[in-house]
C-alpha cells in the first residue's frame, strides 16, 4: 500500500524507495514509540503486582497518563554533565543505542504483508544491528570519563559479545529446517510445517535467554547493574539522552520478543493453524498483526517476571553460564538437528 | 556429567518455584485485592494510637493546669520547651503558665516531659500528621492556640476532649 | 595529604581507585569505601567512617541519666530497643535497681521483636543487593506488621525510647499482645516464602556461596560478633551465654552454622528469626500481671562507680560502659558498637573478590552507619 503510494509519487526508482523508507520509519518510530511507553508503564505496574503494590495509578484514569508525565519530565529536564566528557561522542552514543535495535525491525514481519522489507539476508542483517548496539554502550561508556560508566560499558561488551554465540548456534539448528534467512519466509515454513518451538524447544530455550541477556535484562543486567554500579553505562547522562537510552533498551528488548516469535513461535500464524480469514484480506492482516502482538506480550511478561523474581548474577558467573552451559548445550543441539534434518531430508 | 545436568535441572526447578511465588503475589493483588499499599491520603490505616508525636497541653476551664513546677522542662533533653508563669486570674495565689511553648524543630517525642509532669498539665496527642513548612512555624505556642481552639491542625473541642479522656486513661 | 591522595599515590600502573559511596545505592547510609581495584578484582578497601558521627557519648555525659535514653535510639537505628535495653541495664547495675518480672518481659518480648525487624531490614536489603528487588518489597512488607506490634507499644516506628531506666515507659495492652500472636501465626509461612523466592534460588547461591569468608581466628581478632560470628561456627550468643534478662527459663537454640560465608550469614539470620519468634511466643506466655516500674526515687543518682553490660543486639555484642561521679550525670559513656567493628573486618574478606562481591559482602556484614559512628 506504502509502495504504491510512494509510486504514485514520482516515477524515479531512488525518489520512491526514499518516500518509502521516510513513512515507513515514521510509522515504525511512532508504533514503537507507544509501545515502548506502554511497556515501561507495564513494567512499572507488573512489578508492583508481583510485590503486592499497586503501582502507579495517580496520573490521569488508573495512572496511564503517568509515562507521558514522565516523558515530559526527562525531556524537560536540564542535562547535566561534568566538563570532562567528550562532547561529540557523549552525544552521539544515544543515537547509536536508539536507532540500532530500531532499524532492525525494518526486517521483521509483523503480519502478512506487513514488512518493510523482505531480505533474503534478514536474520543475518538483524544480527549485525544488534551487535551495533554495544557499539553504542561502549561509546557512552568511554565518552563520560566515569570509572562506573567505562566498567559498566565493559561488562557489555563482554557479555553482548559472548550471548551472541549461543543465540546464533541455537539459530543454526532451526536454520537446518527451515533453510532460509529470510524471515518472512522462515514464518511462511511454520504455516506448512507448524510451530519451530515444537521441533526445538532446547534452541528455544537457548534463543529466549540469550536474547534476555542480549538485551540486558536482568537476571544479566550486569550492565548498569543499580546496587553496584550506580547505573552502569549511562550513569552521566541525564534528561533527554537518559531517555534515548531507556528507549533504545526497551526496544530491543522488542526485537529480541519479535525476533523470538517469528523464529519459534509462527510470527502472524494462530496457533493450531486456525484460519478463519481468507488469505491476504484486510482481516487476515489484522487477524496476524493481533497474534503477533499477543506472543510478542507474553514473551515481554516472561521477561519482566524474571527481572522481578531473579537476582542478578556476577559477571563471572554469567561468563561461565555462556561459555559452559548455554554454548555446549547449543552445539550438541545444533549436531542432533543437523542429523535428524539430513535424516528427514534424506 | 550426571552432576552437570542434576545441577541445571535442580536449579531450573528452584527458579520456577520461585517465579511461582511472585506470580501468586500478582494474582493475590489482581484478584483478590491482596495490595499491601495503602492510597495514603484517601485511605488511612486503622491505627490503635494510643500514644501519640504531638505533645500538647491539658486545657482546664480555659486555663491550664500547669503549676509552673519546671519538671518538663528540666526533663526535657533538647531543651526544648519554654513557659512563662503567671497569676491564675480567679485565684491569683495560684500560679498558672500563661505561654508553654514548644519547639518542634528539636523536640524528640520520648515522653519524658509527661513522664516528669506530676500535674497532669501535658500529654501527648494522637496525631500524626502535622506538617511544617516554614522552620519559625515550629515554635508552636500551646496554651493560648488551645484556647482559642485552632491548635493542632483546628481539633474540634469535642476531639481534644476525646483525646483527654484517652489520655487520661493511660497515664 | 589526605587519605585520597595517599591511596591514589600508592596505585600500581594497572590499577585504580574507584570511591563507593557516600552516595551510593548500595552503601547502606554514608559510609565510603576507597576501593583499589585491578578490572573488576579488588586489591584494596578501605572504608572511611564518620559522615553520621553525631558525638552521643559524649551528649550522654552532659544529660541526666533517663536523658541518655532517646539518644541511644539514634545509634542503631534498626535495632533501637535493643540499645534502649543496654543503656537501661547499665544504669540499672550502676543504680542497683531491681527491675519487675513483668518489665523484664515486656523487655524480652519488644526486644526480641525488634531483632525481628531489624532482620528482616537486613534480608530486604541483601536481597535488593544481590539484585533481587521483590524480595526488598517483601522483607519491607512484613517489617511494617513488626513495627506496627511496636508502635502499639511505645507509640514510635523506629526510635522508640521504650525502656527505661528500671522498667518500661508503658504497660502493654491487649490490642499489643492480640496483634503479637496474629504475627506469631503469619510470620513462618512467610519465612518459607522467603527461602523460596531467595533462598533456594540457585543464582542467590552462586551469588553468596565462597564469598567473603572469613575463618574464626579471622572473626576472633577483629572482634567481629553476632550473626557473622555465628556463621563460622562458634555458637556464641549472649542471651545464653550470660543472661541479662530471664532468657534462661526459655528454650531456644543458638543459629550458628559452618559456613563462614555471606550464605552462612543468611541461614544464621534466617533461624534466628524463627528462633526469636519462638521466644517471643514462650515470652509472651509467662507474661503475668505486675508493676511495670519499681519505686525509685524522682531523681535517679547512682554511687560512685562503674558498669559495664553487654548485650546481644542484633548485629553482634552492644556494650555499654557506664562511670558515675555520683551525680546525676554520668561522668562517662562509651559504647561498643557491633558494627563497627563488623565493618573493619571488610578489607581482609573481600580482598581478591569482584566489586559485586563487595556489594554482597557489605550487605551480609549488615552494618548501620548510625551504629559505626555514633
Ligand atoms: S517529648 Fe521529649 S523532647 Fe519533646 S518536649 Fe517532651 S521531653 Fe522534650
Ligand atoms: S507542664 Fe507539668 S511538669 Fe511542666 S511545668 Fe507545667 S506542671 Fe510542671
Amino acid at each position: 500500500m506504502i509502495q504504491k503510494f510512494a509510486e504514485s509519487l514520482s516515477t524515479q526508482p531512488y525518489i520512491q524507495s526514499l518516500i518509502y523508507g521516510a513513512i515507513c520509519s515514521t510509522l515504525i518510530l511512532g508504533v514503537s514509540a507507544l509501545c515502548v511507553m506502554s511497556l515501561i508503564f507495564l513494567e512499572r505496574k507488573v512489578s508492583a503486582w508481583m510485590q503486592s503494590r499497586l503501582g502507579p495509578n495517580r496520573v490521569g484514569p488508573r495512572g496511564l497518563l503517568q509515562m507521558i508525565a514522565d516523558g515530559i519530565k526527562l525531556i524537560r529536564k536540564e542535562d547535566i554533565v561534568h566538563d570532562q566528557i567528550m562532547k561529540f561522542l557523549f552525544n552521539l552514543a544515544p543515537c547509536i543505542a536508539v536507532a540500532a535495535p530500531f532499524a532492525a525491525f525494518a526486517t521483521v514481519p509483523f503480519a502478512d504483508g506487513v514488512q518493510v522489507v523482505d531480505f533474503q539476508l534478514g536474520i543475518i542483517y538483524v544480527f549485525a544491528l544488534t551487535g551495533f548496539s554495544v557499539v553504542g554502550i561502549l561509546i557512552a561508556g568511554y565518552a563520560s570519563v566515569n570509572r562506573y560508566s567505562l566498567l559498566g560499558a565493559l561488562r557489555a561488551t563482554a557479555q553482548m559479545i559472548s550471548y551472541e554465540i549461543p543465540m546464533i548456534i541455537a539459530l543454526l539448528g532451526v536454520l537446518c529446517f527451515t533453510e532460509t534467512l529470510s524471515l518472512r519466509e522462515t514464518v511462511l515454513y511454520q504455516q506448512t510445517h507448524g510451530w519451530n518451538i515444537l521441533y526445538a524447544p532446547v534452541s528455544f530455550i537457548i534463543f529466549f535467554i540469550a536474547a534476555t541477556a542480549e538485551c540486558n535484562r536482568a537476571p544479566f543486567d550486569l550492565v548498569e547493574a543499580e546496587s553496584e554500579l550506580v547505573a552502569g553505562f549511562h550513569t552521566e547522562y541525564a534528561g533527554i539522552k537518559f531517555a534515548m537510552f531507556f528507549f533504545g533498551e526497551y526496544i530491543a528488548m522488542m526485537l529480541a520478543c519479535s525476533l523470538t516469535v517469528v523464529i519459534f513461535m509462527g510470527g502472524w500464524l494462530a496457533p493450531f493453524g486456525f484460519l478463519p480469514f481468507e488469505v491476504g484480506s484486510i482481516l487476515y492482516t489484522v487477524w496476524g498483526l493481533g497474534w503477533f502482538a499477543a506472543k510478542v506480550a507474553l514473551l515481554l511478561f516472561t521477561m519482566m517476571w524474571f527481572r522481578w523474581t531473579f537476582p542478578r548474577l556476577r559477571i563471572d558467573q554469567l561468563m561461565v553460564f555462556c561459555w559452559k552451559v548455554l554454548i555446549p548445550i547449543s552445539m550438541v543441539n545444533l549436531l542432533i538437528m543437523a542429523v535428524i534434518s539430513a535424516l528427514i531430508k534424506g | 556429567m550426571e552432576k552437570y545436568f542434576k545441577d541445571i535441572f535442580n536449579g531450573a526447578i528452584a527458579l520456577l518455584q520461585g517465579m511461582s511465588i511472585t506470580l501468586k503475589t500478582m494474582f493475590g493483588v489482581l484478584a483478590k485485592d491482596e495490595a499491601t499499599t495503602v492510597q495514603y491520603p484517601e485511605e488511612t490505616l486503622d491505627l490503635d494510637h494510643t500514644f501519640g508525636y504531638v505533645q500538647a497541653q491539658f486545657d482546664d476551664d480555659g486555663y491550664s493546669n500547669c503549676t509552673t513546677c519546671m519538671g518538663c522542662i528540666r526533663a526535657c533533653p533538647p531543651g526544648c520547651i519554654t513557659l512563662t508563669r503567671g497569676k491564675h486570674p480567679e485565684n491569683p495565689k495560684q500560679k498558672i503558665a500563661i505561654t508553654y511553648t514548644l519547639d518542634y524543630a528539636k523536640c524528640e517525642f520520648c515522653n519524658l516531659c509527661v513522664e516528669a509532669c506530676n500535674d497532669d498539665a501535658i500529654f501527648m496527642a494522637p496525631i500524626h500528621e502535622f506538617p511544617f513548612f516554614d522552620r519559625s512555624k515550629m515554635n508552636v505556642e500551646m496554651v493560648t492556640d488551645m484556647k482559642k481552639g485552632n491548635d493542632l491542625k483546628e481539633l474540634s473541642d469535642q476531639e481534644i476532649k476525646d483525646m483527654e479522656a484517652k489520655m487520661k486513661r493511660l497515664f | 595529604m589526605n587519605f585520597e591522595e595517599k591511596l591514589a599515590s600508592q596505585l600500581k600502573p594497572e590499577e585504580y581507585l574507584i570511591n563507593i559511596g557516600p552516595q551510593h545505592p548500595s552503601t547502606h547510609g554514608v559510609l565510603r569505601l576507597l576501593v583499589t581495584l585491578e578490572g573488576e578484582i579488588i586489591k584494596n578497601v578501605e572504608p572511611d567512617i564518620g559522615y553520621l558521627h553525631r558525638c552521643f557519648e559524649k551528649i550522654c555525659e552532659n544529660r541526666t541519666y533517663p536523658m541518655g535514653i532517646p539518644m541511644t535510639d539514634r545509634m542503631d537505628y534498626l535495632g533501637a530497643m535493643l540499645n534502649n535495653l543496654g543503656y537501661a541495664l547499665a544504669a540499672e547495675k550502676l543504680g542497683e535497681i531491681e527491675v519487675p518480672v513483668r518489665s523484664q518481659w515486656i523487655r524480652i518480648i519488644v526486644c526480641e521483636l525488634n531483632r525481628i525487624a531489624s532482620h528482616l531490614l537486613w534480608l530486604a536489603a541483601f536481597g535488593a543487593d544481590t539484585g533481587a528487588l521483590t524480595m526488598f518489597m517483601f522483607g519491607l512488607r512484613e517489617r511494617e506488621l513488626v513495627l506496627d506490634i511496636l508502635e502499639q507499644a511505645s507509640g514510635s516506628r523506629l526510635t522508640y525510647g521504650y525502656i527505661r531506666i528500671g522498667g518500661v515507659a508503658r504497660d502493654v495492652d491487649k490490642t499489643f499482645i492480640k496483634k503479637t500472636n496474629e504475627f506469631i501465626k503469619l510470620f513462618p509461612a512467610k519465612l518459607k516464602e522467603y527461602e523460596t523466592l531467595l533462598g533456594g534460588n540457585p543464582i542467590f547461591h552462586e551469588r553468596t556461596k565462597n564469598v567473603g569468608t572469613m575463618s574464626r581466628e579471622t572473626a576472633l581478632s577483629f572482634g567481629v560478633t553476632g550473626p557473622m560470628l555465628r556463621s563460622t561456627g562458634l555458637a556464641q550468643d549472649l542471651r545464653k551465654n550470660c543472661s541479662y534478662l530471664p532468657y534462661d527459663q526459655l528454650d531456644f537454640e543458638v543459629a550458628s552454622n559452618n559456613h563462614p560465608d555471606c550464605y552462612g550469614r543468611y541461614l544464621v539470620r534466617m533461624k534466628e528469626m524463627g528462633e526469636s519468634l519462638k521466644i517471643v511466643e514462650q515470652a509472651l506466655e509467662k507474661l503475668q500481671d505486675g508493676e511495670i516500674m519499681p519505686k525509685m526515687k524522682p531523681i535517679f543518682k547512682p554511687k560512685k562507680g562503674e558498669a559495664y553490660v553487654k548485650i546481644e543486639a542484633p548485629r553482634g555484642q552492644f556494650g555499654v560502659y557506664m562511670e558515675s561521679d555520683g551525680k546525676n550525670k554520668p561522668h562517662r559513656v562509651k559504647f561498643r558498637a557491633p558494627s563497627f567493628s563488623n565493618l573493619s573486618v571488610i578489607n581482609t574478606i573481600a580482598k581478591g573478590g569482584l566489586v559485586a562481591d563487595l556489594i554482597v559482602i557489605l550487605g551480609s556484614i549488615d552494618i548501620v552507619l548510625g551504629d559505626v559512628d555514633r
